[in-house]
């Protein structure tokens, strides 16, 4: 498998790119109902994802921040959390998944794995998958805690009813 | 549970025998031989069980790469590891055992060594048109070349003197290892 | 057959919500077609495999079986709702049908048709 897209640059992605100018109005409640309701896509890797799926758990629910499903289909999630090593091989995987989310998606690189490479500084895994994708929030750790990841995920919320992302 | 290396050596008379540091009787015989000899130990033998195959690659050795076999006998209870050496390619044994399959593809991925025979000698871990393979000696260890270097320095207080050591630690990167 | 005013308002209600809904989030959306997007979703692995490999032709076997057993069970519905008006003459109709298609039931299980492996 050969990656048939190009890197980052200049993607139209998350809220702030707009081509409809709804008013200031509907815009202010498209922004504070893309926030309340930020539906992620599954893209557990690996051991990140059990501190994920933690998350989502009943101790940790992200449900009450809107979260109440991970979407199968990226075609109906707006969040792509990377949790876990990108390897050579899952990098097209990725950028495919990406690629199939509408706009406006928004992209977590969880841990360190997704952030840099983690440890791993060799052959096999892609070093950060911001490499791939642009990434609006790094939630570095390995893996993080579920209390970081809902973190994370707040601060994004944040920037997203705001209309900065 | 060892076999006693006299019959292995009166079975295997071209090949050397010896046991590994993990208790395990190995053969180490020609490349050209494998196959009759991973076959003789499926069926003389009773090593049914097919357990793993990888390499080692030694630069300065000739030849390079010495691969192994690991069989169990499910009757006796026992492993016997087959040791070869090649530079470049062996015949495969996945007529024998189709277990072998993948680890041949591996071996291949990962450090050139061709198996001819395989039905399917392609990359399985690297991606299809990765250039390289990764495991061998001269394959630079890092990813990515990573920009800082840590230095340490330790007091330590002998009968005499103080003893300052200092060492730098780096990580390997490409241009380090030139 | 009472009140089918009451039905049509609620369907004219519900076709208008649904189409705010739709025009809403057609408004505020933004609109970025790209190939990805157009590819059916297939886990990430969008380029087209070769489906010409083998399978094991009990798949096949299976499939044909059971076309036949569930247009059986097809012919009964219709007997079913008429079962009183066609009487005993219905019943030997069924009865026979069903011991044909019961041969060949029994035949195909002892030929093994039905084991997996």
């Amino acid at each position: 498998m050969t990656m048939r897209t190009e890197l980052p640059v200049a993607v139209p992605h998350g809220g702030h790119v707009r081509d409809a100018n709804p008013g200031f109005l509907l815009g202010k409640l498209a922004d504070w109902s893309r926030e309340k309701s930020l539906w992620p896509a599954t893209f557990g890797l690996a051991c990140c994802a059990i501190e994920m799926m933690a998350a989502s758990a009943a101790s940790y629910d992200i449900a009450r921040f809107g979260s109440e499903v991970f979407r199968g289909s990226p075609r109906q999630a707006d969040l792509l959390i990377v949790s876990g090593r990108v390897s050579q091989k899952m990098a097209p995987v990725l950028r495919e998944i990406y690629d199939q989310m509408p706009e406006p998606k928004w992209v977590i690189a969880m841990g360190d794995c997704a952030s840099c490479g983690g440890v791993f500084n060799n052959y096999a895994l892609v070093q950060g998958v911001d490499k791939l994708v642009p990434v609006d929030v790094y939630i570095p750790g390995c893996p993080p805690r579920p209390e970081a990841l809902i973190d994370g995920i707040l601060k994004l919320k944040a920037d997203i009813g705001k209309g900065l992302r | 549970m060892t076999v006693a290396p006299e019959r292995l050596q009166s079975a295997f008379p071209s090949g050397r025998v010896g046991v590994s540091a993990d208790s395990i009787p190995y053969v180490l015989v020609p490349a050209e031989q494998i196959l009759d000899t991973i076959q003789r130990c499926r069926d003389d033998l009773g090593y049914s069980r097919w357990i793993d195959l990888t390499a080692v690659d030694d630069l300065e050795a000739e030849p390079r790469f010495e691969l192994q076999y690991l069989l169990y006998s499910m009757t006796e209870h026992r492993w016997l590891r087959i040791k070869t050496q090649t530079d470049e390619r062996v015949a495969s044994v996945t007529e024998v055992f189709a277990g072998a399959n993948w680890y041949e593809r591996e071996v291949y991925d990962l450090f050139g060594v061709e198996f001819d025979g395989h039905p399917n000698m392609t990359r399985i871990m690297m991606p299809d048109d990765w250039q390289g393979h990764p495991l061998r000696r001269d394959y630079p260890i890092g990813g990515e070349p990573v920009d800082f270097t840590v230095t340490r320095d330790m007091h330590t207080e002998t009968e005499n003197q103080d003893m300052r050591i200092e060492y730098t630690n780096t990580r390997n990167s490409r241009e380090q290892r030139g | 057959m009472a009140d089918y005013p009451s039905l049509f308002i609620y369907l004219c209600l519900v076709a208008a919500i649904v189409a705010v809904i739709v025009a809403i989030s057609g408004l505020l959306s933004p609109r970025y077609p790209s190939p990805a997007k157009g590819r059916p979703y297939e886990c990430g692995v969008s380029e087209p495999e070769t489906t010409e490999h083998r399978w094991p032709v009990r798949f096949a076997l299976v499939g044909m079986l059971f076309l036949v057993f569930d247009v059986e069970a097809l012919f009964f519905y219709p007997w079913a709702v008429l079962v009183r008006e066609l009487r005993w003459n219905g019943i030997l109709a069924i009865a026979s049908f069903f011991a044909v298609l019961g041969a060949g039931y029994i035949y195909a299980r002892s030929r093994g048709a039905l084991k997996w492996r």
